[in-house]
């Protein structure tokens, strides 16, 4: 499903990874470990779209496509999730209302339609339940003024409101660290 | 503001009469950063609907605070499309 090869990449004149292999075949689960600054953010940022790491050689494939050639929301829509290592905070955005633009839109590029609110609220109450999370929290904003173990738990959330084929997930710890 | 032709010059100017007062001015811009508008991406939403998304975020948090005469107008201003004024 993943094939990793020879993959070496920079910012700006400073080499970071040199020369990863990997294969993710369907069902298998990859832990990779490595002391701090050796890569593994930026690996998982190359592979979610990030544009300020420059690849400079090797290939990913991601189900017989050229991962790197798509944008990052075209990498979502087709099933790519990343969690952060540091989630980022959006002032005035709801978690609710990111939840559902973010749901409708990967359900609209695949050809699906999109969830009315009363579905939706469905779908998020029951993964709440899931992560043991307040209710609270949907109203709250972005990632503003969570703990880490709660920012942990959201992304549970997040990232089990719709189906994904590779999901990368940075430190995925209910107990912050 | 958005795209990196554009720029804002602000004049912080206070004029006190009153000795006793106690003034501040403040004039700070925030950019929409980059680790937002990848975020949203990620998760399905196109360059377009993330900026909106900031944007209006980032615009009923400060309008909150405005009195509502000004409110009203500000959200009127904000209807202006934001369409294609990705830098
Ligand atoms: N934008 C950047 N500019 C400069 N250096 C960077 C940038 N991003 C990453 N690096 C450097 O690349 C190296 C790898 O960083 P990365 O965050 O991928 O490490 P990591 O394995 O995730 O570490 P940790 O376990 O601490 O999370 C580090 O030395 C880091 O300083
Ligand atoms: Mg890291």
């Amino acid at each position: 499903m993943l094939t990793i090869q020879n993959l070496h990449a920079r910012v700006g004149e400073t080499p970071i990874l040199k020369g990863i292999n990997l294969e993710v075949k369907a069902g298998e689960v990859h832990a990779i470990m490595g002391p701090n600054g050796s890569g593994k953010s930026t690996l998982s940022s190359i592979l979610a779209g990030r544009d300020e790491y420059e690849v400079t050689e090797g290939s990913v494939i991601y189900q017989d496509d050229n991962l790197l050639a798509l944008e990052p929301e075209e990498r979502a829509w087709r099933g790519v999730f990343l969690s952060f290592q540091y989630p980022v905070e959006i002032p005035g955005v709801k978690n609710i209302y990111l939840l559902k633009a973010a749901v409708n839109a990967v359900r609209t590029h695949r050809g699906l339609p999109e969830l009315k609110a009363g579905e939706f609220l469905r779908l998020v109450r029951e993964k709440l339940k899931v992560m043991q999370m307040d209710e609270a929290f949907l109203h709250r904003n972005v990632n503003e003024g969570f703990s880490g173990g709660e920012k942990n738990a959201m992304k549970f959330c997040k990232c089990n409101c719709w189906s994904q084929h590779l999901r990368s997930l940075m430190k995925p710890t209910r107990v912050s660290t | 503001m958005i795209g990196d032709q554009c720029g804002a010059h602000t004049f912080p100017y206070v004029e006190v009469q009153e000795p006793s007062a106690q003034l501040e001015h403040e004039a700070t811009t925030s950019k929409v950063s980059d680790d937002q508008l990848f975020y949203l991406r990620t998760r399905g939403m196109t360059e377009e609907d993330a900026l909106n998304m900031v944007v209006n975020g980032f615009c009923k948090d400060v309008f909150q605070k405005l009195p509502m005469e000004f409110a009203v107008e500000a959200e009127a201003l904000l209807g202006i499309t934001l369409e294609g004024a990705v830098g």
